[in-house]
């Protein structure tokens, strides 16, 4: 697996150096952007890790049994039941939402991310085992967990400012610039070592990590797809 | 029967995945022109088309002229008969039988929406699929993946993506240049199993295409596509007979006539059949089932940046052509950020796809998706132009 850590690490680097210097993103973090630009993403940012948790509960039936434990911790955090009197991060995204105005869509941006994961269920698979599906999963959420531990903080506070979000609402955020710094890092091992346990040569899995993150998963969630300018 | 009362044309811009490059354009966003017809009772349908300035002479700005001011007077108020075989869409022939835009070969993205939204409409109207007119003969159609021109270090990650996707056959653009060192990294990613084929787009120069296809051959290459430019027939049988490579004819077959002449010249060994390319579903079945009457192999090809409509379109026909060598497609959101339909129609492992079985072409169309991405809508109404 020699190189596999390194190759992946510079993929979650760069994909992060992205999300950092896209200009809407540039816009929210200097606080130039428009309470309903701040909402808009707010939305995307739900919708996408709304569905967090079925993404974890996958992972957890796929893992290598040694690693099980790790991605089960990470699945009982996100539920909020690792502690007594947890809140899971759903719940935490509903605040979010709450307090920034957004109450009374939450019901449709549920409905969104379920609509989200039947695509992800219907659509035809790109890879011919569960062992490679699940290793293209497992980076794509490595790879949010590695830019959340870095931006989390930063948005949180960028939201707060232009959304006048109160603590209680910025708890998710705080969360993860707290907890995903640690959590990519085991992330990273963990993808080392499923590449390992279960036989993918390290040139195919980070051909599969490659693949995963060609388009910037970042930019395409919390900022979606606009239309193109047309060529000259 | 029902009457033909009105019609959407919506040129669209929607964003790549990553840019895609060959001998002749490097795009970032699809350049997809979709139409919508509607009859009196409600019944909807969608085509589609993607013209091509290089292939048929067409440009976004004139398919749509074309659409909404020569095609909409002639279709307006139409009655719209059943379907009993795909020769039924002949009913359009004469919307195309007078004078062409200038500069235009043939009107054959515009004649490609047209024809695949009437056959979409009168399909759901009557609760039947394409395949009640044109049967399958196999229960999946096998898509090949595409290496776009760029540097030796991004085609091998290419090759490598496309290795774990399974695919046996991969089409490589070349005609830039450094084809010899691109083409040995991409056989070294890919390993000896799986089938390439290489596509010029016409960009070599003539004088230089034999020596470049002797030294491509070794690295074990099953066709070359489109090598020279279009014309000079004579030049493209003397290349056949010399070339140890299988030629492919593409940007030189656009009409029944083309296809026609290649045979005569024996200019070619495969022909590539593309839906918006050649005109509609009717104009392909045509000249792919003409080529394999010939002695000729086929391939089913797409436009790049075609949306869910014509992959759909395509995929029909690959599978229900007797014979098809390669089919190329179906790249949905491996290529587009977003498509305009409900259900993916992308292939999956190994370039494997299902037969589409809904009514119509297959797929659901979402309105909302096809607004977003939408550079302008135009509306023609029964009563007049737009």
């Amino acid at each position: 697996m020699s190189g596999l850590r390194e190759g992946l690490l510079a993929l979650f680097e760069e994909s992060t150096l992205q999300l950092s210097r896209y200009p809407d993103f540039d816009r929210l973090d200097q606080g130039q952007a428009t309470p309903s630009e701040a909402q808009d993403f707010l939305r995307r940012l739900a919708r996408t890790h709304l569905k967090s948790p079925r993404i974890l509960a996958f992972l957890y039936a796929v893992a290598p049994p040694e690693e099980g434990e790790a991605v089960l911790h990470n699945l009982l955090e996100e539920l909020g039941l690792e502690e007594q009197d947890g809140v899971s991060h759903p719940e935490m995204l509903r605040q979010v939402l709450l307090h920034a105005g957004l109450g009374d869509e939450v019901e449709g941006l549920e409905h969104q991310a379920k609509e989200d994961v039947r695509r992800l269920v219907t659509e035809p698979l790109l890879y011919g085992t569960l062992r490679d599906v699940g290793f293209a999963a497992m980076v794509e959420t490595v790879a949010f967990e590695f830019m959340l531990g870095r931006l989390a903080g930063k948005l949180g506070k960028a939201l707060g400012r232009l959304l006048n979000l109160p603590r209680d609402g910025r708890a998710w955020f705080m969360h993860h610039s707290e907890v995903d710094v640690r959590h990519a890092e085991e992330g990273l091992d963990n993808l080392v070592r499923y590449a390992a346990e279960y036989g993918i040569p390290a040139d195919d899995a980070l051909a599969l990590a490659e693949l995963t993150l060609r388009e910037n998963v970042f930019i395409r969630g919390y900022f979606g797809t606009e239309r193109a300018e047309a060529e000259a | 029967m029902t009457t033909l009362c009105r019609m959407v044309i919506q040129p669209l811009s929607i964003p790549f995945v990553e840019s895609f490059a060959h001998g002749r354009k490097v795009r970032r966003h699809s350049d997809a022109v979709l139409v919508r017809l509607e009859d009196d009772r409600g019944h909807v349908g969608h085509g589609e088309g993607l013209p091509r300035p290089y292939v048929t002479g067409e440009t976004v700005e004139g398919m749509v002229t074309c659409l909404a001011r020569a095609c909409w007077p002639r279709l307006a108020g139409r009655r719209i008969p059943d379907l009993s075989s795909l020769e039924d869409l002949a009913v359009l022939d004469d919307l195309w039988s007078r004078d062409q835009p200038t500069g235009v070969l043939a009107p054959h993205a515009a004649r490609s929406a047209i024809e695949l939204a009437w056959l979409d409409l009168v399909l759901r109207r009557s609760g039947k699929g394409v395949g009640d007119i044109l049967p399958p003969v196999r229960h999946t159609v096998n898509y090949s993946g595409v290496v776009t021109a760029g540097a030796s270090d991004q085609a091998l990650r290419h090759a490598r993506q496309m290795r774990v996707v399974g695919l046996s056959s991969v089409k490589v653009k070349v005609g830039l240049g450094d084809d010899v060192a691109r083409v040995r990294a991409i056989r070294e990613g890919l390993g000896e199993r799986v089938s390439v084929r290489l596509d010029a787009n016409g960009a070599w120069d003539p004088a230089d295409v034999l020596p470049m296809l002797r030294q491509l051959e070794p690295f074990g290459i099953d066709s070359v596509e489109q090598p020279l430019p279009r014309g000079d027939l004579a030049a493209w049988a003397a290349l056949r007979a010399s070339s140890p490579i299988p030629i492919m004819a593409d940007e030189s077959l656009i009409t029944l006539q083309d296809l026609e002449d290649l045979v005569r010249y024996q200019a070619c060994d495969l022909v590539n059949v593309r839906v918006s390319k050649c005109g509609g579903l009717l104009s392909a079945w045509r000249q792919a089932t003409r080529a394999l009457e010939a002695g000729l192999e086929v391939q089913v090809g797409c436009q790049v940046g075609e949306t869910a409509l014509l992959s759909a379109a395509g995929r029909h026909l690959a599978a229900a052509l007797p014979e098809v060598r390669f089919v190329e497609g179906s790249f949905g959101t491996l290529l587009l950020r977003e498509d305009v339909s409900r259900e993916p129609v992308r292939f999956g492992h190994r370039g494997d796809a299902p037969l589409l079985q809904g009514p119509g072409l297959g797929v659901e169309i979402v309105s909302s998706q096809c607004d977003k991405f939408a550079l302008e809508t135009m509306v023609c109404e029964l009563s007049g132009g737009p």
